[in-house]
C-alpha cells in the first residue's frame, strides 16, 4: 500500500513535469517564431543599415524571400537565426516597398 | 503525506520529513522525465538523420574521403523547398540528387569550401569519348598473344610425373614382387616340414593296416575288382 502511494505520487509528479516541459517547449517555439516581430514591432528597434543596404539590390530585382534565405544558408556565412532575421527584414522591406 | 513519511522510514531506515519526501519524488520524476526525453530525442535524431554523406576533398594532389557525415532534411518553405543540414559541422548543403548507395550521396568539398554532390564517372564511356581503345582491343590481343606464347613455351615440356612416373611404377611393382617372393620362400620351408610329417604319418598308417588292403587310396581296390568283373 505504501509503495502504491509512492508510485502514485511519482507518476503524478512526472506528469506535471512533462506538462510544464511541454508548455516551456511551445513558449520557446513561439518566441523563436515571433522574436523578430517582438524586436522590431513591439520594441521598435530599427533595422540594421548594413543589412538594408545589402538587401536593396535583391529587393529591386524581386528575389523571393525564401530563395534568398536558402542562398544565405548555403553560403555558410550566417547562422540559422541570423538568416531568419535577414529574411524577416527582407519581407518587411518588401511589404513597405509594395505599399509605397 | 503522513503515509509517505512512514514509507520513507520503512525503506531507507532513516526518517525524512514531508519536504524531504516531496523533494525525493520531485527529483525522481525529473530523472524519469530525463530518461524518457533523452530516449525520445535519441530515437527522433536517428530517424531524422537518414542521409549519409561521404565527403571527399583534394588533399595534396589526390582526392580522398575525409569523413562520413549524417544529414537531415531542413524545410525552407511550405512550397516544398528544402536543404540538408549536417549537424556535426553545422552546415547547410544542397539536396543531393546523384546517389551512390542506399540513402547515400557523395559530396566533394571544393577549394572555396562549397560541397558539391557528385557521382563516380563511367570510365569506359570517358575512354570511348576520348577514342582510347587499347583496353578493348589491343590489350585483348596482347593477352591472347601472351597465352599463345605460354602454350608454345610449355607445350613440349614433360611434367615431373610424365618423366619419372614409369620408373616409380616399375620400382614399386618389383619391390612388391620381391617382398612377396621373400614371404613365399620364407613360408615354403614351414610347408615342406609339415607335408613331410604328414607323409610320415600316412606311411605309418599304411603299415599298420590290414595286409589285404594295400595302397594309398583303398577305393581304387574296388575299382580294380569291378574291372575284373567287367572283363568277364
Amino acid at each position: 500500500m505504501e509503495a502504491m502511494i509512492f508510485f502514485k505520487w511519482l507518476g503524478f509528479a512526472t506528469l506535471i513535469i512533462l506538462l510544464i516541459s511541454g508548455v516551456v517547449y511551445w513558449i520557446k517555439v513561439a518566441f523563436h517564431k515571433w522574436q523578430y516581430w517582438l524586436k522590431y514591432k513591439v520594441f521598435r528597434r530599427k533595422f540594421n543599415k548594413e543589412v538594408v543596404d545589402f538587401l536593396a539590390e535583391d529587393l529591386k530585382n524581386g528575389v523571393d524571400a525564401e530563395e534568398m534565405f536558402k542562398a544565405i544558408l548555403l553560403s555558410g556565412k550566417a547562422t540559422l537565426n541570423q538568416a531568419r532575421e535577414i529574411r524577416y527584414i527582407y519581407k518587411e522591406l518588401k511589404r513597405r516597398y509594395k505599399n509605397e | 503525506m503522513g503515509d509517505a513519511v512512514s514509507l520513507s522510514s520503512t525503506f531507507a531506515g532513516f526518517s525524512v520529513g514531508k519536504i524531504g519526501f516531496a523533494l525525493l519524488i520531485f527529483f525522481l520524476a525529473i530523472f524519469v522525465v530525463m530518461i524518457i526525453g533523452g530516449g525520445l530525442f535519441y530515437w527522433m535524431q536517428r530517424k531524422k538523420l537518414k542521409w549519409t554523406i561521404p565527403l571527399y576533398k583534394k588533399i595534396g594532389s589526390r582526392v580522398i574521403r575525409i569523413a562520413t557525415y549524417k544529414a537531415m532534411n531542413y524545410s525552407i518553405s511550405r512550397a516544398g523547398d528544402k536543404l540538408w543540414y549536417v549537424p556535426k559541422v553545422k552546415k547547410y548543403i544542397g539536396v543531393g540528387s546523384l546517389q551512390s548507395g542506399a540513402n547515400e550521396y557523395s559530396y566533394f568539398e571544393r577549394e572555396d569550401g562549397e560541397w558539391i554532390n557528385f557521382e563516380i564517372p563511367d570510365i569506359d564511356t570517358q575512354m570511348k569519348q576520348a577514342k582510347v581503345k587499347y583496353l578493348q582491343q589491343d590489350m585483348r590481343s596482347q593477352r591472347i598473344a601472351i597465352s599463345n606464347i605460354l602454350d608454345s613455351r610449355f607445350a613440349n615440356k614433360q611434367s615431373w610425373w610424365d618423366k619419372y612416373g614409369n620408373l616409380i611404377t616399375y620400382t614399386i611393382f618389383y619391390l612388391v614382387v620381391a617382398i612377396s617372393m621373400v614371404v613365399i620362400f620364407y613360408q615354403w620351408s614351414n610347408i615342406t616340414d609339415k607335408v613331410g610329417a604328414l607323409f610320415d604319418r600316412m606311411v605309418a598308417y599304411e603299415e599298420k593296416k590290414d595286409s589285404c588292403i594295400q595302397g594309398v587310396v583303398p577305393a581304387f581296390v574296388m575299382l580294380s575288382l569291378r574291372w575284373k568283373t567287367w572283363r568277364q
